[in-house]
């Protein structure tokens, strides 16, 4: 009986330890780009990151609102928001048979540009937001229902979540 | 040594209702229950730390640790409630991710340190 005993003791004791152990990982693994600013400043991809991360936190919410800076410019295609980097790119634009600003071929992305009424190839780097080289610049093209955003260089990103609505302002 | 487990069946059938309440209620009450699977996770670690005092006959600063790690858990659920606060303040949730944080790494260390000093008594006995 005192052997048993012992014996769930640690079992128990392992079993907690590990479990807490996970969940402290677990909660850095999720929010350690919520450390953007301290850790490494000014990194673009990184403030992507963030912004990620702050709708994946607000979208849970019924009314619900964040604010993220990055540098980028950033206007609406659609109901999307892109984000348009300085930083040049390679691409080869697609003529595809479809119709839509965004679609999914076989796990691929591809988003459409007015502007060359072409297709550009584009790759999820999160659960609402895109990349691509898109007309020529590393863009991220974030899967907004509503965009209200126009501005230039360096963006202060209103991000609210309004009963089913998600709008970058 | 002995466990009550009449009283921990009554926490236990507490996490049950809850959950199940929790469940239930999604969509309705979105902005309450937002973050009730969180909560349950917690509640039910907090559960088998409950059950694990029992069990283990601590003693002194090991079991003073022990009771440290059950209470950082406490500031870990209460976390979760001050992001729905932060939220209707039109404050940034990002403090109470913080918050939740710094009570995982108290309960964390804090257990860590307990089980070692309990477990390196028990070898040094034996």
């Amino acid at each position: 009986m005192r052997f048993q005993s012992l014996f769930l003791e640690y079992i128990l004791l392992i079993i907690l330890a590990i479990y807490i152990t996970f969940l402290s990982y677990s909660w850095y693994e999720n929010n350690k780009s919520y450390f953007v600013d301290i850790l490494k400043k000014d990194e673009i991809e990184r403030k992507i990151e963030l912004l990620d991360k702050v709708i994946y936190n607000l979208i849970s919410f019924k009314y619900a609102k964040d604010i993220v800076e990055i540098d980028v410019s950033a206007r609406c295609i659609d109901r999307y928001t892109i984000l348009i980097t300085k930083e040049r790119c390679e691409s080869t634009p697609i003529d595809l048979q479809y119709s839509g600003m965004i679609i999914e071929v076989n796990n691929t992305y591809y988003v459409y540009s007015n502007n060359t009424e072409k297709y550009y190839l584009a790759f999820p780097i999160g659960y609402f937001i895109l990349e691509s080289c898109y007309e020529g610049f590393t863009s991220y093209i974030v899967n907004t229902t509503n965009c209200e955003i126009f501005c230039m260089n360096k963006c202060v990103i209103n991000v609210v979540k309004n009963e089913s609505e998600l709008l970058i302002k | 040594m002995a466990i009550a487990w009449r009283k921990e069946l009554d926490y236990l059938l507490f996490l049950l209702v809850v959950g199940l309440l929790g469940l239930l209620a999604k969509g309705v009450l979105d902005v309450t229950v937002a973050h009730f699977s969180n909560v349950i996770t917690v509640a039910t670690l907090v559960f088998g730390l409950l059950v694990l005092k029992n069990i283990v006959s601590w003693v002194d600063i090991s079991e003073k640790l022990y009771d440290a790690a059950v209470y950082s858990l406490f500031i870990v659920i209460s976390s979760f409630f001050l992001r729905e606060v932060l939220n209707v303040l039109g404050i940034s949730i990002e403090y109470a991710l913080y918050l939740e944080g710094f009570g995982y790494f108290l309960a964390f260390a804090f257990l860590l340190l307990a089980s070692l000093l309990y477990l390196g008594r028990k070898f040094v006995k034996a």
